[in-house]
């Protein structure tokens, strides 16, 4: 299992990575969600520190830690929160300067 | 000792928003209730400054649970004096808001400022690794939409970069809390300095707080994570910049001396060596960027980034008198810079120019925006008695006391340079020909860089009493054992 989530995380990174440098903005929101992902993956691997089973109290010492789970929760609520934000800022890109490339944001300016 | 108060300015932030929310649609009602909601905002602060400053740790417990299970909100020396320096620049900020035309009468915009705030407090005051996260991106988040509201294209390109920089380093935040939380097992700041006596292994811990602290220094614009802040600090409008560039990166500075020195000192020692080249180098490259700068605004972003370096440079140090002057120098260029700004703002409006060698004959123009622009702009270059010089000086001895030789000839040549930026400017601003008057700037506005102006000349009166409470601050963020106790109980 640890394998498939190692192998899972690193694609997902490389996949994300490769998406945030591209031009399109968009391209750009949906390589940093997935970077999101495998930032989530990261804390549930790192919560396998002190064993694979499910963290329940009758499990005792053997289960895997609840506390990274628990930061999962969180993160993905506030990688929700901002991945909505970056849309709308793309959106307003769009409307506003009537294109998402990147490039072509930036020449506007000058 | 337990007490709500360290809690108290983030609830009257997320209270404040809310409120500005469901009843600012009326203009009047809205200037009266952000007036009153900052000011209960500011006094809080000032209560929780006033508490701690005799040494004594306030402990707010979520839920009564105590650490490791609970979270804390902790408020000793140093968190209240960051938190009375952002709640002070913040409400200049909105202050400036209340004065412009088009933010005050937008309820929306300032329930972001409120936001804005209560994720600043949160983050000073929080006594938990993965709680700095979550209020590092509050406050990030706050300050996109703050940037971006008018919606023109520089301020929307300046978002997206700005947000996407800091969201990239914050998955990085997540990762390294992760791996901090494997190694030692907890979140707790106070009981970090225990865990990381015992590592397995040290070098793997020093890449995971890497980790955790890199969005912390993107957000204090430490090179080479400082390339968004120039377009943000610039583009966003005035009321906005006046809290990014006072409070906004020193909450990112705060947070990187913060996890650093809440370990055992050998973390802060490694962490240091590399700290230390970094911030010399942002003080000096941003210095030269912001020489050559023909904006003023975009002067004052890229004299910010230069600033923090001297900031980080101070705490890298790690000792007493180095962390000390850190304290000494956000606060007084917290003040400077808000000043500098909201001068900034009302002579652009003055000149409708946004270049510094267009506004010519301010002092002619409108002499009391010149006086404070003189103040502020001799501050900032750190000439005596002015509260800038002393900033300066306590970050020089410190480095000299350590004999960071090669860091202290660094900064000094980034103050020259500084120096010969900020006079050229005034000459350019203050002398020539008076331009056609293009409009005036409100009187709230005057009356407020005036305001801020005279902070400064009263910071610099006040060294004394400001120094000794940043090198007691510095004191009990080393030694650690009163704020340990007061978290982990006995």
């Amino acid at each position: 299992m640890t394998w498939l989530l190692c192998t899972t995380f690193a694609v997902l990174i490389a996949v994300g990575i490769f998406h945030v440098l591209q031009r399109d903005a968009i391209r750009l929101v949906l390589g940093f969600s997935l970077l999101l992902g495998a930032a989530n993956l990261f804390v549930l691997l790192s919560s396998a520190y002190f064993g694979t089973r499910a963290p329940y109290v009758r499990f005792g010492a053997a289960g895997g830690d609840p506390v990274p789970q628990v930061l999962i929760l969180t993160a993905i609520a506030i990688g929700f929160g901002v991945t909505a934000l970056l849309v709308a800022l793309v959106l307003a890109s769009g409307r506003r300067l009537g294109t998402v490339d990147l490039d072509e944001i930036s020449r506007l300016e000058r | 000792m337990p007490s709500i108060l360290p809690i108290l300015p983030l609830l009257l932030g997320f209270g404040g928003a809310t409120l500005v929310l469901v009843l600012g649609r009326h203009p009047v009602r809205l200037r009266l209730l952000v007036g009153l909601l900052q000011l209960a905002i500011l006094a809080a602060v000032l209560l929780v400054l006033l508490r701690t400053l005799d040494g004594t740790v306030l402990v707010q417990r979520a839920g009564g649970w105590r650490p490791p299970l609970g979270i804390a909100f902790v408020a000793d020396r140093l968190s209240a004096l960051f938190g009375a320096t952002i709640a002070a620049i913040a409400t200049a900020g909105v202050a400036y808001a209340l004065a412009d035309a088009e933010a005050a009468r937008r309820h929306r915009i300032m329930a972001l400022f409120f936001m804005l705030q209560a994720g600043m407090f949160g983050a000073v005051f929080t006594g938990d690794l993965f709680n700095l996260y979550v209020f590092v991106e509050l406050f990030g988040v706050s300050s996109y939409g703050l940037v971006a509201y008018r919606g023109e294209a520089p301020q929307v390109e300046a978002a997206l970069k700005y947000a996407t920089l800091s969201l990239l380093a914050s998955v990085l935040m997540l990762m390294g809390i992760a791996s901090v939380y494997a190694q030692t097992g907890t979140l707790t700041l106070a009981a970090l300095h225990e865990a990381s006596v015992r590592l397995a292994s040290p070098p793997l811990y020093l890449f995971s707080l890497a980790l955790v602290l890199s969005p912390l220094s993107l957000k204090a614009a430490l090179f080479p994570l400082h390339f968004w802040l120039p377009d943000a600090h610039s583009m966003a409008p005035t009321a906005v910049s006046i809290v990014l560039s006072g409070a906004v990166v020193k909450v990112g500075g705060y947070g990187v001396l913060r996890v650093l020195f809440s370990h055992d000192p050998w973390v802060g020692e490694q962490v240091g060596r590399v700290l230390l080249p970094l911030a010399a180098t942002t003080a000096v490259g941003a210095a030269c960027m912001a020489y050559a700068q023909g904006d003023l605004k975009r002067f004052l972003a890229y004299s910010t980034a230069s600033q923090m370096g001297y900031v980080l440079a101070g705490g890298a140090l790690g000792t007493a008198a180095g962390l000390g002057s850190a304290v000494v120098y956000s606060t007084v260029h917290a003040a400077t810079k808000a000043s500098l700004f909201a001068v900034a703002g009302a002579a652009e409006e003055l000149s409708g120019e946004r270049r510094w060698d267009r506004m010519g004959g301010l002092a002619a123009l409108s002499p009391p925006l010149a006086a404070s622009a003189l103040v502020a702009l001799l501050s900032l270059a750190g000439i005596p008695p002015l509260a800038g010089f002393a900033g300066k000086f306590a970050v020089f001895s410190a480095l000299a006391a350590r004999g960071a030789w090669l860091s202290l000839f660094a900064l000094v040549a980034a103050a020259l340079i500084n120096l010969v930026a900020v006079g050229r400017i005034w000459l350019g601003m203050a002398g020539g020909p008076p331009g056609d008057l293009a409009g005036s700037p409100s009187r709230p506005k005057l009356v407020l860089a005036a305001t801020t102006a005279i902070l400064v000349v009263l910071l610099g009166l006040g060294t004394g009493p400001l120094f000794e409470a940043g090198r007691a601050a510095a004191v009990q963020l080393l030694d650690g054992r009163a704020y340990r106790q007061a978290v982990l109980g006995p």
